[in-house]
């Protein structure tokens, strides 16, 4: 019985890439024979940072900006010829933002972007295929970024490839094994996907699924003599199915488990709040609330940025926090009264005159205030 | 100390659930232990924040102090029990489904599933342990009750905007959503209590308990139902590993983890009851039944879901048949008379008005059989189901009950997101795989129970226990 099911799993897997390289390879045009264009010394062209090549490798360091920007020059290539892109990053820091740009030769001042959203870049195999205009004839090919001043990007390669079978493969196991971090969105649903995947790992698994038992079907159809159905083999081909789905999903959260302890560990409650992803109004509302009191003041929020204002409105509980619905207007003057605070959190449609004194909840609506604390992310103001 | 802390948190309501289940469970049934461990953590996860409801409205703080006084006085007073009340035994052979020896592949198997089992709760363990609060309803209307409460040591009250205001806020408070159920937030006051501070990683530990709770009810109702140990943990297994489940866990602060945990054990026990008739399943499907809209508002839809269920139950089919049509016609009437500012289940009438979403099809479509929130479930029911409605006696016999509970809540949730204003949250994603986390443990429960099935009328594998006379 296990023999049987691994037999019709392997058969199964044999299919399942079989099929991904022969029908879903990426579509060529007849007679194209391109040699990739590859990242090495007379290719890469720096165009802001300062770079060393060594061993092939170019340390880029980012400017004053935080900014880094390099070329992969080539003459003009067309695009269908080339569906791979191949990215690897040695040590990248934590926080950098990676961003690949690209043109058509006969429109260099439009370039078309695309955020690399998976945090893992040693090697990148990307399925150029699904980028949006990734069409007609390329002119340049940059990679942009974003980190801190004086970061070092180690690139090892940014080439770009014709089809070939391996490569495919390469760049469905770039998609299962990509890692984003958690967003707002994760609460939600969890698609298993990235922005430019070329499958959904439910797709895959269900097509490994049924390729499996198509193969136990023939083998039982072949060995009638000696093999009868089993419903366990099902069972098992099922589970193994499952389990590699699972795998890819174990292997995600580990990768975020080990972000979590590098952003978070050893840290006291505040200050993982200080470190996480809200880090910069944490640290304005903590230090805001040392200035309220008593402890039931009425504490109204404005903000125009439905994440921001909310966010501070959590962080300023456990004092009586009035946060407008999304969509709903501020209350009015009459129900404000002398010793609230109104918090401003950027980007507010309210202006505070601290000279004057005076807060103007709408440009007609303008009310006696104090300061009370400034800092970068917003303003609290006691209302006289 | 902070560790410890929070283990003697979660610790007394896991005593506090498990040895008054102990009580009611009668000794030498299929894994007694996992049952009476899994079932009572939820128990007394659920029933703890009832009992500082209870307190504070005796006007006594919420402390340490005096709710753990009280949890400890419950705990002790079942240990004492224990030693009055002697050990029952009312397992028919059938029903106690004892282990028969396994295979070494068997083992192998079962060895292999609780490993990937341990791990992902550990993955999952770590993450809570590391992670501040983080999700969006979670800061919106969860914790920033359980904050208030916290500071107050009591439960303040909140009110809608408007209330607030008119009121000038004075001994009231607001969020984005007041008239949630208290459960959650006081979950959270409870850790927070525990640990002497408002810690936003902690705090979360019951999440993580919770799932390890669903995980034992679900494998040992599973071997009550009639499954092999084998069957019961690979199922247990899959459950476990469900992406959107481990998020709710990973990322805590939602109630919807819960809801559905409380719902589906409420399903198993009700299944587990209609074929034993033992008395203390019918209790531990109402007490999870019943907490079902404690936890959140559609928790009454899930509540109510056991109605026809019931019915069929206790009617011929003709008269269940004849009470559904009753029913129905009921509740077109209520949408026609009722004033539009009646609220069901949290929700205004004129917003669950019907009118068909095409676009929420997809949503479900994209979410249930091409998303990766619950990995291959959605095609483990498309096939198990038919095949369950093509067994003589199964879903129409055996299941009928359950499968009538969890058909009614299905077809909610397909009403919710088909024909009101809720297809909007199908579409994007935002309310369409949420609302499936309360669906999708007590699905696979019936799949699972439908499996064993099938493999049992193949001639392999143990038939599923039958019903009692």
């Amino acid at each position: 019985m296990v023999r049987i099911a691994i037999l019709s799993l392997l058969l199964g897997a044999l299919a399942v890439m079989a099929g991904l390289t022969v029908f879903f390879a990426p579509p060529t045009d007849a007679g194209q024979a391109v040699s990739p264009v590859y990242w090495n010394a007379t290719t890469a062209r720096v165009e802001e940072g300062v770079a060393t090549i060594r061993d092939g490798e170019m340390q880029l360091h980012l400017n004053e900006r935080g900014q880094g920007t390099v070329q992969l020059a080539s003459k003009p290539v067309m695009a269908s010829a080339y569906p791979y892109i191949h990215l690897s990053l040695e040590d990248a820091p934590q926080d950098l933002h990676v961003v690949i740009s690209w043109n058509r030769a006969h429109d260099p001042h439009s370039p078309y972007t695309y955020i690399v959203e998976n945090e893992l870049r040693q090697s990148l195999w990307l399925a150029a295929t699904e980028l949006r205009e990734w069409t007609g004839e390329l002119g340049a090919l940059r990679l942009y970024f974003f980190g801190r001043p004086g970061d070092i990007v180690r690139i090892r390669d940014f080439s770009i490839f014709p089809p070939s079978p391996a490569r495919q493969l390469l760049a469905i196991f770039s998609d299962l094994t990509e890692y984003e971090s958690w967003n707002r969105a994760a609460m939600n649903s969890y698609a298993g996907v990235a922005q430019v995947s070329s499958f959904y790992p439910v797709a895959l698994a269900l097509a490994f699924l049924l390729l499996s038992l198509a193969a136990y079907a023939t083998l039982l159809l072949l060995n009638r003599a000696r093999l009868r159905f089993n419903w366990h083999v099902v069972g098992l081909i099922f589970l193994a199915c499952w389990i590699s789905l699972d795998l890819v999903w174990q292997n995600r959260l580990l990768h975020q488990l080990a972000d979590t302890y590098r952003t978070f560990f050893g840290k006291s409650s505040q200050e993982k709040l200080a470190a996480g992803p809200d880090a910069s109004l944490y640290t304005f509302v903590a230090a805001a609330k040392r200035h309220l009191s008593p402890r039931d003041a009425r504490v109204f929020v404005s903000s125009s940025d439905e994440y921001q204002g909310q966010r501070a409105a959590y962080f300023l509980y456990p004092f009586n926090v009035f946060w407008p619905e999304p969509g709903r207007d501020f209350p009015p003057r009459n129900l404000l009264r002398s010793g609230d605070y109104v918090v401003l959190v950027r980007p507010t449609t309210m202006r505070f005159d601290r000279t004057r004194k005076k807060l103007a909840l709408t440009p007609k609506t303008v009310i006696a205030a104090e300061l009370v604390f400034a800092g970068p992310q917003g303003t609290v103001v006691r209302i006289l | 100390m902070h560790m410890l802390s929070a283990a003697t948190g979660l610790a007394l309501p896991v005593l506090l659930g498990a040895l008054w289940l102990g009580q009611l469970v009668p000794v030498g049934g299929a894994a007694r232990t996992v049952l009476v461990w899994g079932n009572g953590a939820l128990l007394g996860l659920l029933l703890l924040p009832q009992l500082m409801l209870g307190l504070d409205g005796l006007g006594i703080p919420l402390t340490f102090l005096s709710t753990g006084s009280l949890a400890t006085a419950l705990v002790v007073l079942a240990l004492i029990s224990r030693l009055f009340v002697g050990k029952r035994e009312n397992w028919t052979p059938a029903q106690a489904n004892r282990q028969s020896a396994m295979t070494p592949l068997q083992k192998l198997l079962f060895i292999f599933c609780l490993l990937l089992i341990a791990l992902r709760l550990a993955t999952l363990g770590l993450e809570i342990l590391g992670r501040p609060l983080f999700p969006w309803d979670a800061t919106t209307h969860w914790a920033t009750k359980a904050k208030v409460w916290f500071e107050y040591h009591r439960i303040v009250p909140f009110v809608r905007k408007g209330e607030w205001l008119a009121l000038g806020g004075a001994g009231v408070f607001t969020d984005l959503h007041p008239d949630y159920p208290s459960t959650i937030p006081l979950l959270q006051v409870w850790m927070n209590l525990a640990l002497g501070q408002w810690n936003t990683s902690l705090m979360n530990l019951p999440w993580l308990l919770c799932l390890a709770a669903l995980g034992c009810a679900f494998y040992a109702q599973l071997r009550i139902a009639g499954l092999n140990a084998v069957l019961a943990i690979v199922f247990t297994y899959l459950l476990l590993s469900m992406p959107l489940l481990n998020i709710h866990v990973a990322l805590a602060g939602y109630a919807d983890l819960f809801l559905g945990a409380a719902y589906c054990c409420a399903l198993m026990a009700f299944h587990n009851w209609v074929t034993t008739r033992q008395r203390w399943q019918a209790l531990l499907a109402l007490f999870f039944a019943i907490a079902c809209p404690l936890i959140k508002d559609e928790g009454l839809i899930w509540l109510l879901t056991f109605v026809p269920a019931h019915a069929v139950l206790m009617m011929s089919k003709r008269e269940a048949a004849k009470l559904f049509l009753l029913f129905s016609l009921l509740l077109v009437l209520l949408f026609l008379v009722a004033p539009d500012d009646l609220v069901i289940a949290g929700h205004p009438i004129d917003h669950l008005a019907p009118t068909f979403h095409a676009e929420g099809i997809t949503g479900i479509v994209q979410s249930v059989w091409l998303h990766d929130n619950w990995h291959l479930l959605g095609y483990l029911l498309l096939v198990v189901i038919p095949l369950g409605l093509f067994m003589p006696g199964a879903m129409t016999g055996t299941y009928l009950e359950i499968s009538i509970a969890l058909g009614a809540a299905v077809a909610g949730f397909l009403f919710l997101f088909l024909f009101t204003g809720f297809g909007v949250a199908a579409s994007d994603f935002t309310g369409v795989g949420r609302l499936s986390i309360q669906l999708a443990p007590g699905l696979l429960f019936l799949g699972a129970l439908l499996c064993n099935e099938l493999l049992a009328r193949d001639g392999v594998g143990t038939r599923p226990a039958g019903r009692t006379a």
